[in-house]
């Protein structure tokens, strides 16, 4: 490739990353949170793990009851299934007449809209991830991030390509910082690409997924293809309501049938996990059971039964799938590294940190390649981006462990953690955006990784100090996900630390031609100061 | 450079959405059956224009050899949705 190409792509990677940078590095934190969901979920909830064993009796009842009073439900209604785990709460789903989807638990009287739920800690960060807390459109802008990114990584490797093999386990500490970032920044980004490459194409297809196909439904199929859709992501046929009334199966004796055919069919397994009625009530009515199996890349399958007499309409569950499905599911799969183990999971997790630290390199390139080597005070767009650096980056992993310790102290104050979560998080961030223009980069990035560190263990301190009876109880019943989750905490928390202790030792004896050096700030106060005096005398 | 940007992004999003189109018009069989496993490679593909893009000399060039190719793209799609079964 000619030099200038180089240089082309350079640019390109560099304005790439820089615009799609610092949300995909909350994206990756809360993305790498978020593989461990569960185990937060059950950590942050000790009321709806009390509440556990909820049976599927219950459910007939409710639907019966939902669709009574809201007669748009029998078209189309959903339940999910309370699977293995503790807090994963069975409720209905279903689009009301006026267009809205509706939700109602077990252990609520009434429907309430299912889009202003409050949220769950496990669910905020989930959401955090893939639409930064912003409502309604910050998924679409997710979606343009994860394009963005795509282009980032393709011209990152068109770059990297010639010197690919030389320079990969090149990693040169010593006095150049910049080349041991920059090494840092190559080699994990090569050795992690085929996972940086999945969550380009997926991240965009999981966002934009509606607005690809509206496009192309429109443009070149001539609105043939949003019916087809249907056909390729479900199992269910084509079922028209024959009118009358009709006995319904129970959302259990259904899920255990179409175990049963996937079974048959060649699944490993088949746990149900969300099931959906048409016709709710009436003759022809059908059922689409989704279950996950595993030893399959897309563990998601579905089976699709007469909602009367439980007979097998169709099968789609692994092994026993067609190109569409199996593509459908993997996409997840992939996405969400669901097709493994928990060893896959950490994987996913390291991963999605050190993809957290892809971005924040990136952005320390930027800075160290534009800094001025002979004087003190950088130049504005040098510091601008350190700012937005340290209080962003830095700045959000803060606030997502002050919000787990909000989520922990917040009910000794008598408030609901679905209340506070969001304002604790939000407040929290830009308290450090603020610290950060304040204290200035330099100390702000050693205060505020301190600051992570100490609120990251207390997080897992105080949790086994308050809830020292539940961590027992899971302990003695084999269960480990609150340990690991305080563990985890406290281990980051030593992580924030030592970064902490190496960016101090930086901004004290590191070059004081930098944004990373707190002299500079005296030096230059100092000139101030000595500038003002000369000005009054 | 900015023009090239814009080419990639404006005319390769297009040409993006028409190539992958036609593909899944004229694979041989049923259509249906292939469509998601196309419909993936949408994202690459337009990426992979974008990225290509930089490489015309400039910014003229590469809006104009990628209209040409859109409507090359477009004119394929045309002649495959009125000679191709379909979906």
């Amino acid at each position: 490739m000619k030099a200038s190409t180089i240089r082309t792509f350079t640019v390109v990677h560099t304005w790439t990353g820089l615009l799609a940078g610092f949300a995909l590095f909350i994206a990756f934190y809360a993305g790498a949170l978020t593989m461990f969901h569960d185990e937060i979920d059950t950590w942050a909830s000790p009321r709806a793990e009390m509440a556990r064993a909820d049976t599927m009796d219950r459910v007939e009842t409710m639907l019966e009851g939902i669709v009574a009073t809201h007669p748009g439900a029998r078209e189309q209604i959903g339940v999910t299934f309370p699977a293995d785990h503790p807090s994963h709460e069975v409720a209905a789903y279903w689009m009301d007449k006026d267009g809205t989807w509706k939700t109602q638990t077990l252990d609520e009287s009434s429907a309430r809209d299912a889009e202003d739920h409050e949220h769950a800690l496990a669910d905020f960060v989930y959401e955090l991830h893939y639409d930064l807390g912003i409502p309604a459109i910050g998924i679409y802008l997710m979606g343009i991030v994860s394009v963005i990114y795509g282009l980032a990584l393709l011209t990152g490797l068109l770059i990297h390509l010639p010197n690919l093999v030389r320079e990969l386990f090149a990693l040169r500490p010593g006095h150049n910082l910049k080349r041991l970032w920059q090494d840092a920044h190559n080699v994990i980004g090569i050795l992690s690409l085929p996972f940086h490459i999945i969550f380009a194409i997926t991240g965009a297809l999981l966002c934009l997924t509606m607005v690809m196909l509206m496009a192309f439904n429109t443009v070149a199929f001539d609105g043939k293809l949003l019916p087809a859709f249907e056909r390729m992501t479900s199992a269910l046929p084509e079922t028209a309501a024959k009118g009358g009334s009709a006995v319904m199966l129970t959302p259990a004796e259904l899920g255990a049938r179409a175990r049963q055919a996937a079974l048959a069919s060649g699944a490993a397994n088949f746990e149900p996990d969300y099931m959906r009625y048409v016709h709710y009530g009436q003759q022809g009515a059908a059922a689409e059971v989704r279950g996950t199996s595993t030893k399959t890349l897309g563990e998601y399958g579905m089976v699709s039964l007469d909602a009367t007499d439980g007979h097998v309409l169709r099968v789609q569950v692994s092994g026993a799938r067609d190109a569409n499905h199996a593509t459908y599911s993997a996409i997840f799969g992939l996405h969400f590294g669901s097709f493994g183990n928990v060893s896959l999971r950490w994987l996913y997790f390291l991963l999605g940190l050190a993809g957290a630290f892809l971005f924040y390199s990136g952005n320390l390139l930027y800075i160290e390649t534009r800094r001025k080597r002979r004087q003190a005070e950088q130049p504005m767009k040098v510091r601008a981006m350190a700012t937005a650096t340290v209080g962003v980056c830095i700045g959000s992993c803060f606030a997502i462990s002050v919000t787990f310790l909000g989520n922990l102290i917040g009910p000794l104050f008598g408030a609901t953690p679905e209340a506070i979560v969001q304002p604790v998080c939000f407040t929290a961030f830009a308290a450090a955006v603020i610290w950060t223009f304040w204290r200035r980069p330099a100390r702000a990035a050693v205060d505020l990784l301190w600051a992570t560190a100490l609120v990251s263990v207390a997080v897992g301190v105080l949790d086994m100090a308050i809830h020292a009876d539940r961590l027992m109880r899971t302990l003695a019943e084999g269960r480990f996900a609150v340990l690991g989750v305080d563990l985890v905490a406290m281990a980051m928390g030593v992580g924030f630390a030592w970064l902490g202790i190496a960016t101090r030792r930086r901004a004290v004896e590191g070059d004081p031609c930098s944004v990373w050096s707190s002299k500079r700030s005296v030096v230059t106060s100092a000139t101030a100061a000595t500038a003002a005096t000369a000005q009054q005398t | 450079m900015l023009a090239k940007t814009f080419a990639g992004i404006l005319l390769g999003l297009p040409l993006a959405l028409a190539l992958v189109a036609v593909a899944i018009w004229i694979w041989p069989g049923s259509s249906e059956s292939v469509t998601l496993p196309f419909l993936i490679a949408f994202f690459p593909v337009w990426t992979g224009i974008m990225g290509g893009t930089y490489m015309f000399r400039s910014g003229a060039r590469a809006w104009a050899w990628l209209a040409v190719a859109n409507l090359a793209a477009f004119g394929a799609l045309f002649l495959a949705k009125h000679t191709m079964p379909g979906l």
